[in-house]
C-alpha cells in the first residue's frame, strides 16, 4: 500500500501538470500516473523544471536528482517517490 | 581565486573528440546545423568575419575554403578542446584564427567586424544584456549578422522527440541543469533584447515552425 503523504504529492504533480498542459496546447493528452511526461509532450524541460520547483515548494526539500533512473524521473508516481526519498 | 566553472562549456569540451562522428552529424542536431550553414549568404566585400561558439572549427573551414582571397576569418570558443581540434582541423588555412572568447567576452578589437554568424551556441551565454553590448561592440556599423538559437514555445514536436534522447544520455541532474542554464527566449524578449543596443529597423527574427530556433 502506498503512503499517503506519496498518494497526496502524486494527486498535487497530476493537478499541476493538468493545469499547466491547459496552457501549453497538450490539455488533450491522457494523464495517469504512468504517463510518460517528456514523450508525450505534456511537459518540456522548461516546465519540467518549473514542476520541479513546485514540488520542492510543496515538500519542504531540495529534490537531490544524481543518480536518479530517467524511467522512473518521468512519470508523476516516479517523481512522488523520488521526492519523498528526499523527505525522508 | 578559483574561476568559475562553467558545466556547458565543460561538457562541450569533454565531447570534442566525438563532435564530429558521423553519428551526431547526421542527427537532427547536425542536420540543423548543415540547414542554417547553407542559408547563410556570404559577401564578397567582407573583410573580417567572426564565428562564435564555432566548436570543432567545422563550419568555418568550409566557409573559408570557398572565400575570395584576403578575407579574414576568426572563430571563437570558450571550450578548450574545441579550439584544440579546430586549430588542428584549420591549420593550412592561413586566414583563420582561432581564439578564446565567448558572447559575453571577445578579444577583439572595436568596430572590426564585417559580418558574424553563430549556429546554435547564443542560446548558452551567460549574460545577455552584456553579450549583446559585446556583439554591438565589435560590429562595424554597417555590419550584418546571422544568429541561430532555441528560442521558447517553438519547435515542441522537435522537443518531444529530442528530449527523451537528451535525457537518457544526461540523466535527470545534468538534464535539469543544461535547462537551467540555457536562455530560451521569445521572439518578443529577443527583438527587445537586440533592439536596445543595435539599430531596430536593421533587426528581423524568424521563427523556426518545425524546431524550436529563432534566425535573428
Amino acid at each position: 500500500m502506498k503512503p499517503q503523504l506519496e498518494i497526496e504529492l502524486a494527486d498535487l504533480i497530476i493537478k499541476w501538470v493538468r493545469k499547466n498542459t491547459q496552457t501549453n496546447g497538450n490539455g488533450q493528452v491522457e494523464l495517469t500516473g504512468y504517463t510518460n511526461l517528456i514523450e508525450s509532450g505534456l511537459l518540456d524541460s522548461i516546465e519540467f523544471v518549473e514542476l520541479i520547483v513546485f514540488m520542492e515548494r510543496q515538500t519542504g526539500c531540495n529534490i537531490d536528482l544524481t543518480d536518479v533512473d530517467p524511467g522512473e524521473f518521468t512519470t508523476v508516481e516516479g517523481l512522488s517517490r523520488i521526492a519523498l526519498r528526499n523527505v525522508q | 581565486m578559483q574561476a568559475t566553472i562553467n558545466p556547458i562549456i565543460e561538457m562541450y569540451s569533454r565531447l570534442a573528440t566525438t563532435y564530429d562522428d558521423d553519428l551526431n552529424q547526421q542527427s537532427c542536431w547536425g542536420r540543423a546545423v548543415e540547414k542554417a550553414l547553407a542559408s547563410l549568404i556570404k559577401r564578397d566585400d567582407y573583410q573580417l568575419v567572426l564565428d562564435v561558439g564555432r566548436g570543432t572549427g567545422r563550419a568555418l573551414s568550409r566557409i573559408a575554403g570557398n572565400s575570395r582571397p584576403g578575407m579574414e576569418f576568426i572563430g571563437i570558443d570558450p571550450a578548450k578542446n574545441m579550439r584544440g581540434r579546430a586549430i588542428e582541423r584549420t591549420k593550412q588555412n592561413r586566414n583563420i584564427k582561432i581564439l578564446d572568447g565567448s558572447f559575453e567576452k571577445r578579444p577583439l578589437e572595436a568596430r572590426s567586424i564585417d559580418y558574424m554568424y553563430s549556429i546554435f551556441a547564443f542560446h548558452w551565454m551567460t549574460d545577455l544584456e552584456a553579450s549583446v553590448k559585446e556583439i554591438a561592440r565589435v560590429l562595424k556599423p554597417a555590419a550584418e549578422m546571422d544568429l541561430f538559437f532555441i528560442g521558447r514555445n517553438n519547435g515542441r514536436e522537435f522537443i518531444q522527440r529530442t528530449s527523451p534522447i537528451f535525457l537518457k544520455y544526461m540523466g535527470p541532474a545534468l538534464f535539469l541543469d543544461s535547462t537551467r542554464t540555457r536562455k530560451e527566449l521569445k521572439k518578443e524578449e529577443a527583438f527587445q533584447l537586440f533592439a536596445a543596443t543595435l539599430p531596430p529597423e536593421r533587426l528581423s527574427i524568424e521563427k523556426n515552425r518545425t524546431k524550436p530556433t529563432m534566425t535573428l
